[in-house]
């Protein structure tokens, strides 16, 4: 019980980081609330050695970035337990240059997005990406890269979208 | 170009998270819920899960034997003293305990009621080997529902008695329950009522071997009140293929290293898996309290098998009756945790944990290293 009481407040305080970052990762609420609901009842059930070996945020963020790379889309498994908002919440309108390039991530394979996400959005270093993705450092620089290199073929420069020179 | 895209992307991140969704209020405890759900479908396999105890003066049920079920069925007239109120909440009428044809053991099912005067259905489950778990709420709404599916015992891997339940609620005015299997054939149910029960449970068991794809409910005079159509669970485990290469062991059991992405160790017998050991987090040989185990233990039909420390060379499975079979460990080729493996068959039983068993590990040169007494478990 004492467990479940830790868990739930790492719940409470960190939910909603843990949706952002897979709203980031997935790039739509629902798949980030389905994302961060699996992630966390894994979480859950690995808790007391999770506590004990690691750190929980970590642990639940490696989960869900391995998810959504490899087996989350065709191996959805219960449908979050809450329905979202029909709109989506701005604090603060996206100007033209943020929009862009947010559709343009949205048609990023999923590890070169993933591998963005943590470089640009969770500051890890290659080797943190590599740990939390599984895979070499190299293939981190080269998932990067591709999709780094994606981007610039197809936005803008955003001298081009304040209507100015380069 | 790189010095301005990047900061652009920092930028075009940042402003997309603020649109993500929020958690909303009691989301914890739903998360809390829905894995123990989980938990309760991978049967507690672990001993050492916190088991509240039952109470089980035998009363009697009303109850509606629609012809297929053929379950027991005893109701404890004590309400058992809850762990925490804030999560169980005042139980509406008797228990229904059944014989859980997934484990072998008790499985109690009641109506109770919520904070907020929702009534929300509550069950308590034993596994074989002694770890059990009891919970409240989650499922569908039950008031002003002919009849819900609350769940079932599915899991992964299948439960060792090739047979899953499933149950769930059902209104005064329905009469028969009928489960609908993905290849069409059709199981009736069981409908019981406890005394003091605002509404009927019924239970259907089926083969665990074809999932179940919709359940219908009939009125008395045969007409189909309600359909409840059913998504059977996917476990991201069942087509995932090993990592390297496979082992295989004595008893006919094959087992590979998998990544789910968690890392895990799955037997398969013919093909199909059988039992499952978690390597991680933690690594191996932890249990689900984080401690350190001397070995994990797992079993189908005649044979037991499982992972131990390395420093153990045999391992002796001593059954009640006096009966001991040993089996050698061997190494694990994936360098995946400081364990070795094992597996034998015993011909005495096909429930090692009803009578009880001592489990006990010897190193190279036969000196005993430790031992784990299982009590009986029914």
């Amino acid at each position: 019980m004492e467990d479940d009481s830790r868990f739930e407040e790492f719940v409470a305080e960190r939910a909603d980081a843990l949706l952002r970052y897979g709203y980031l990762l997935s790039g739509n609420p629902h798949d980030a609330a389905d994302l961060t609901q699996e992630a966390l009842i894994r979480l859950h059930q690995a808790w007391p050695r999770v506590r004990r070996k690691q750190a929980p945020e970590p642990y639940v963020k490696m989960i869900m970035a391995r998810l959504h790379v490899s087996i989350w889309r065709v191996r959805r498994r219960e449908a979050p337990g809450w329905a979202l908002p029909e709109t989506a919440r701005f604090d603060s309108p996206p100007s033209d240059s943020d929009e862009g390039l947010w559709q343009v991530l949205a048609t990023l394979p999923r590890k070169q997005r993933a591998v963005l996400v943590l470089r640009y959005y969770e500051d890890l270093s290659d080797t943190e990406i590599a740990d939390v993705l599984g895979v070499s450092r190299g293939t981190v620089r080269s998932h990067a890269s591709l999709g780094l290199a994606r981007l610039r073929s197809v936005l803008p420069s955003p001298s081009a979208i304040n209507g100015s020179p380069a | 170009m790189t010095d301005r895209l990047e900061p652009r992307l920092r930028s075009a991140l940042g402003t997309a998270a603020t649109r993500a969704p929020q958690a909303p209020a009691r989301f914890s405890a739903e998360v809390v819920l829905r894995s123990r759900r989980r938990r309760t479908r991978r049967h507690a396999l672990v001993a050492g899960v916190c088991v509240v105890a039952v109470a089980v003066p035998v009363a009697v049920t009303v109850t509606r034997d629609t012809g297929g079920g053929g379950i027991a069925a005893v109701v404890t007239a004590t309400p058992t003293a809850f762990e925490d109120p804030l999560r169980n909440p005042d139980p509406v009428g008797k228990r229904l305990t059944i014989d859980n044809p997934s484990e072998g053991r008790p499985l109690s099912l009641w109506y109770a009621r919520a904070r907020n005067g929702a009534t929300v259905f509550c069950r308590k489950y034993t596994s074989r080997t002694g770890g059990g778990t009891e919970f409240c709420g989650e499922g569908p709404v039950i008031d002003g529902a002919e009849a819900t599916d609350q769940g079932s015992t599915e899991s992964f891997p299948p439960p060792v008695t090739g047979k899953v339940l499933h149950y769930g609620t059902a209104q005064a005015g329905i009469a028969r329950v009928v489960a609908v299997r993905e290849g069409g054939g059709r199981v009736t149910g069981t409908l019981r009522t406890p005394q003091g029960a605002p509404q009927a449970i019924w239970t259907v068991t089926v083969s665990a071997d074809e999932p179940v794809t919709a359940f219908e409910f009939l009125d008395g005079l045969g007409r189909t009140v309600k359909r409840i159509e059913r998504q059977p669970p996917v476990f991201p485990e069942t087509g995932a293929k090993p990592v390297g290469s496979t082992v295989e062991m004595p008893g006919g059991l094959v087992v590979g290293l998998y990544e789910t992405p968690d890392r895990s160790l799955i037997w398969k017998l013919e093909g199909r898996a059988v039992a499952m050991n978690t390597l991680s987090p933690g690594g191996p040989l932890t249990d689900m309290g984080g401690r350190p185990m001397k070995a994990e233990l797992r079993e189908h039909e005649d044979r037991w098998f499982g992972i131990t420390g390395s420093g153990t060379a045999r391992v002796a499975l001593v059954l009640r009756d006096g009966t001991t079979v040993t089996a050698d460990t061997r190494p694990e080729p994936w360098q995946a945790g400081d364990f070795r493996m094992f597996a034998g068959t015993q011909r005495r039983t096909d429930d090692i944990y009803a009578e009880g068993f001592e489990l006990v590990g010897y190193d190279r040169d036969g000196a005993e290293l430790w031992r784990e007494d299982h009590g009986p478990t029914r």
